[in-house]
């Protein structure tokens, strides 16, 4: 099968895996967490994505390691409870962290758009909340462009997570679909449990 | 004009059952043995099947090697391995 740029992208993971991938995927996060405390965003969670609030570094590195390492642990688990293949962590762990490479764009975004006043105009005019804000006239298009690309770099991570779990732990049709599922949810409870312990 | 690419015939296009020797022919002295065999497993597996079977027995059963002869990740050439493997189960069974 040639490497095409469609499958390149859906499916990394057909081509690139283990420590290759692990090499990849944990500058990602540490970059990514870096750039989110220049804008202040928050990936607290597995799937999560807060605006804005200025933390301490170690607490924007650390969240992106929770989020990786809690979806990892929980699907390895899975893997090596329900796959008959030889299942190499490595390539669980490579391939999870790898996957989190959106989130590295979304935090890119965040240092373009003004996320903090968006909020805080948004909480004002339609919640009644907080203090008014004046926002440039571009400023609210580009936060809701923002939400928009946002969204489609979540789904799109959520999948490169279901691509790296079913090639790292042999898994088709729906056993996968379905232990993918509870998985996430069970690692999005678990990286939250975690996270409240570093607040 | 290319001839096209023969393929060894693995089950009856009438009624799909599975095929054995029945003829075999030496091209050098026309020979030819009367009988009836079994086709091997290996001539089950279609052309790029074999192909990657063989290129692992020559790799030393090497997934590593196998990853980087095909330009794959490790855990997509286990897999392939492991649906090869399930598939001889299944020829075996039959």
């Amino acid at each position: 099968m040639k490497k095409n740029i469609k499958s390149q992208l859906l499916n990394p993971f057909e081509f690139i895996a283990g420590g290759k991938a692990l090499l990849i995927g944990i500058p990602v996060i540490l970059l990514t967490g870096r750039l989110a405390y220049f804008s202040g965003m928050h990936f607290d969670g597995v799937i999560d994505m807060h605006i804005p609030l200025q933390s301490e570094l170690y607490i924007h590195l650390l969240e992106g390691f929770i989020a990786w390492l809690s979806l990892a642990i929980v699907l390895a688990l899975a893997g090596i409870i329900l796959s008959s293949s030889r299942i190499r962590m490595i390539d669980i762990f490579g391939t999870l962290a790898f996957a989190r490479w959106p989130m590295l764009l979304v935090a890119l975004m965040g240092l373009l758009v003004n996320a903090d006043g968006a909020n805080k105009y948004i909480m004002y005019t339609f919640l009644k909340q907080g203090e008014a804000v004046v926002l440039e006239n571009y400023e609210l298009p580009v936060f809701i462009l923002f939400i928009v690309i946002t969204l489609l770099l979540s789904i799109w991570m959520i999948v490169l997570f279901y691509k790296a779990f079913t090639i790292s732990c042999n898994l088709k049709g729906a056993k996968a679909i379905i232990s993918f599922i509870i998985g996430l949810l069970l690692a999005e409870a678990l990286s939250k449990l975690v996270l409240s312990f570093l607040y | 004009m290319k001839t096209p690419e023969k393929k060894l015939p693995q089950n009856c296009p009438s009624c799909n059952s599975r095929l054995k020797v029945k003829k075999l022919h030496c091209s050098s002295c026309s020979t030819e043995v009367d009988g009836l065999y079994d086709l091997p497993l290996l001539a089950s597996f279609n052309n790029d099947e074999q192909e990657f079977i063989i290129a692992f027995i020559k790799a030393s059963g090497s997934l590593k090697e196998m990853a980087g002869i095909m330009d794959k990740s490790y855990p997509s050439v286990r897999n392939y391995l492991d649906e090869l493997i399930n598939k001889g189960k299944q020829l075996e069974k039959k």
